[in-house]
This record gives C-alpha cells, structure tokens and sequence, in this order.
C-alpha cells in the first residue's frame, strides 16, 4: 500500500501542503475579486451627469404663445435625493421645434413673465421683466433694458409627443446676422 | 552569502531569515485526538478578519446620519457592483461569527480546556464573546430600519432595567434620553472603531497564550473505579 515516491510523484506532505494553499488561494480570490469589483466601480460605471425629465407634451404648448411650464428637477446623487421646483417658458413657432427659456431675466435673475400687449414693444407681444423693465422679442433677443444678452435656454430635445429637459443652461447668446 | 540557518528556503527567506521566528508559530506539536472541534477558534478568526475586511469596504458607501443610513445602504444593495455581496458576506459572516464563537467556548467548557495553566486564555476569550456580542449589537442598528430602531430601543432599555446605574448606562449607550440621531455615529464609531480594535488586541494575546502553552490535550476517560 504505501509505495515510495517515485520520480516526480508529489508526497503525501507536499499535497496537503498544495491542497491547503489551493484552497486557501480560491477563497481568497472568491472574496478579494468581488471587492477589487467593488472598489473599482466609481471609476468603471459609465454613468453621465444628469436625466433627461419630461416636462411638458407638445400637444400642451399652442403655437405662438409662450407657455411657462412647472416641473421637478429629480437628482439622484448617490444616495441623497434632492428635488427642486423649477420653471421654464417654452416658445414654439411651428408645433415641431420648441425652444425652452430658463425663466430668469439675464440682467439680474428676476422672473419675467409673457405680455400679450403693451407699449413696450409697439404694441406687440413680448416677454416683459418687471424689475428692470427688460424687453425681449419672443425669439429671446432684447428689445430694450439692461438685459446683457438674450434670454437663456435650458438643454431641451424633443422625442416622440415629449418635451424633455436637462439640467443645464445655455446662455443666452447675440446671433450676429 | 549567508543562508538561511537551515540552509533551505527562498529569496525572502535568504534575506530576513524567518524560519527561526516563525516555525514556533506554526510547527507546534499537536497532542493526539485533536480534531475538527479544536479549529473553531481559528474558524472564528477567519470570519473576524473577513467581517474586517468587508466591513471596511461597506464603510466607504455608508453614511451614519439618520437622513441617509438607509438610502445608502439601499445604495449599496441596488446601485454598487456586487455590493449587496459584499454586503450580504459581512452579514452571514457575522452571524457565524456569533455562532462560532459560542461554539468555541462551549468546546473549551466541555473538554475542560479552560484549567490549569489556561485560565487567563478563558477570561479574555470571556471578554472577546463580550465584544463580539456588542459588535454584533451595534452593527445592528446601522441600516436604521424598523427592526434595527426597535431592537436597539428594547436592548437598550433592557440595560436600563438595572437597579440604581439602568439609567446611567442606557443614556450612555445610545448617547441621549432616546435612540435618535445621536445614537447612530456612536454606535458606528464602536462598531467599527472601538470594538474591532479590541478585538483584534485581545485575540492577539488569546492567540498568544494559546501558542505559548499549547493546545490543551483532549480529555481522557478515567478507568470506572469500581
């Protein structure tokens, strides 16, 4: 029964020896690979600042007429959750493409609103900041008043019936003809 | 180039010489009939050092304030790659840990290995169940969810019920009149600070004993004297 080594035959010692150090490195390696995983994932995830989150249908902008929207900006951070209340004016000229208006006045932040009439602007429609008596054309361009720039955008895109918005700001730039 | 005093072992071991050092440690003499029941210490240990090691990984995604203890465990759970592994192993091997643990003793208790010249290594090993039990504890309130809220609100007022100190002690432990916010990061910081280090100091010096005398030898049947 007990046979003496031969040539290159592993002892009895060396296999528990062997045995020990396999078994021993296979759970480490069960418990070390899942953590290296673990440590890793901020920099492996793919993840993009940001949500689109659906703010308005188009069916719900008439064509023409700004339409000042309310929403919910969700952001999941983490595991802290933060929600704000936030606005915006969406203009449409022909049903397809939309433009969404942050609604702050570019001169110093205040809420401007949508005046059908007035003697601002000739008698024509525009958007009107009480503050500071800014006047912008609907296409956002300053009519009059210390605005420094046009009115603002907030990131939008259009899918299916959605209007949808991201939580960025385009600023408000001349568009030199 | 010197080598090793026994003249075997590899580059390492050319340049610190070990072998001296170590094999007291680890080529002890073992007495006969030792079996599987004499591994549940190191059984124990195992599962210290891998609640050790997880628990420094939950840690990195853990947030000890009332508002956000159980999102961010939710975060570990759902968001984290194989977080709710990790999670789910610090989890088990804490219960096992209890587990073994009492095993242990109630091996060293039944065999006797708790006499003569070992009586030192069974009051410390008294004191590690203590710390196991309280890490065990704390490590329950930390998702801060009903079960734990209410568990550390009854296991604390349990410690309130003795005469003349009850209160004194409960107030301390949760670190205000009633679990709440306070109480988390203190029950945190022991968690994961102040008990683990205990632990690992006083296991060492259970350890420590246990290879300075020897395991104890299994007991052995005494002839019927009739």
């Amino acid at each position: 029964m007990h046979q003496p080594a031969q040539g290159n035959s592993v002892s009895r010692r060396n296999f528990l020896k062997y045995s020990i150090y396999g078994i021993g490195g296979l759970i480490s390696a069960a418990l070390a690979v899942p953590l290296v995983r673990y440590f890793f994932s901020p920099a492996l995830g793919s993840a993009e600042g940001g949500e689109w989150i659906v703010v308005a249908r188009k069916s719900d902008i008439p064509i023409g007429q700004p339409t000042l929207i309310q929403y919910e900006d969700r952001k999941i951070d983490s595991w802290i959750v933060t929600t704000h209340r936030k606005s915006a004016w969406i203009v449409t000229q022909d049903g397809q493409d939309f433009v969404v208006y942050d609604p702050h006045c570019t001169h110093l932040g205040c809420p401007y609103t949508w005046m059908e009439t007035g003697e601002e602007n000739k008698g024509q429609p525009h958007f009107h900041c009480p503050c500071h008596e800014g006047i912008y054309a609907i296409d956002g361009t300053v009519i009059s008043g210390p605005p420094p720039r046009p009115l603002d955008r907030v990131l939008s895109q259009v899918e299916g019936d959605a209007i949808m918005v991201k939580d960025a700001v385009i600023l408000g730039r001349a568009e030199k003809g | 180039m010197k080598a090793s005093r026994n003249g075997r072992g590899g580059w390492l071991e050319e340049r610190l010489d070990l072998r001296p050092l170590l094999s007291p440690l680890f080529d002890r003499k073992i007495p006969a009939g030792v079996g599987w029941f004499y591994t549940l210490g190191s059984a124990t240990l195992l599962t210290f050092v891998i609640l050790a090691v997880t628990g420094i990984f939950l840690s990195m995604n853990y947030s000890p304030s009332p508002d956000h203890a159980w999102d961010s465990i939710q975060y570990i759970d759902d968001q984290v790659p194989l977080g709710s592994l990790i999670r789910g192993i610090h989890h088990w091997s804490a219960a096992a840990m209890v587990l073994l643990v009492f095993l242990h003793m109630l091996r060293v208790y039944f065999m006797g290995a708790y006499k003569y010249p070992r009586e030192l290594t069974w009051v410390v090993g008294v004191f590690l169940l203590l710390l196991v039990m309280g890490s065990g504890f704390t490590g329950y309130l930390l998702p801060w969810d009903q079960k734990a809220y209410w568990a550390t609100t009854v296991g604390t007022r349990i410690a309130g019920a003795v005469p003349l100190i009850g209160e004194f002690v409960r107030k301390t432990l949760i670190g205000g009149p009633e679990v709440g916010p306070a109480t988390l990061p203190r029950f945190y910081a022991l968690h994961m600070l102040a008990l683990p280090i205990l632990i690992a100091l006083l296991s060492g010096f259970h350890l420590f004993m246990v290879i300075r005398q020897g395991i104890s030898a299994p007991p052995k049947r005494k002839e019927p004297s009739s």
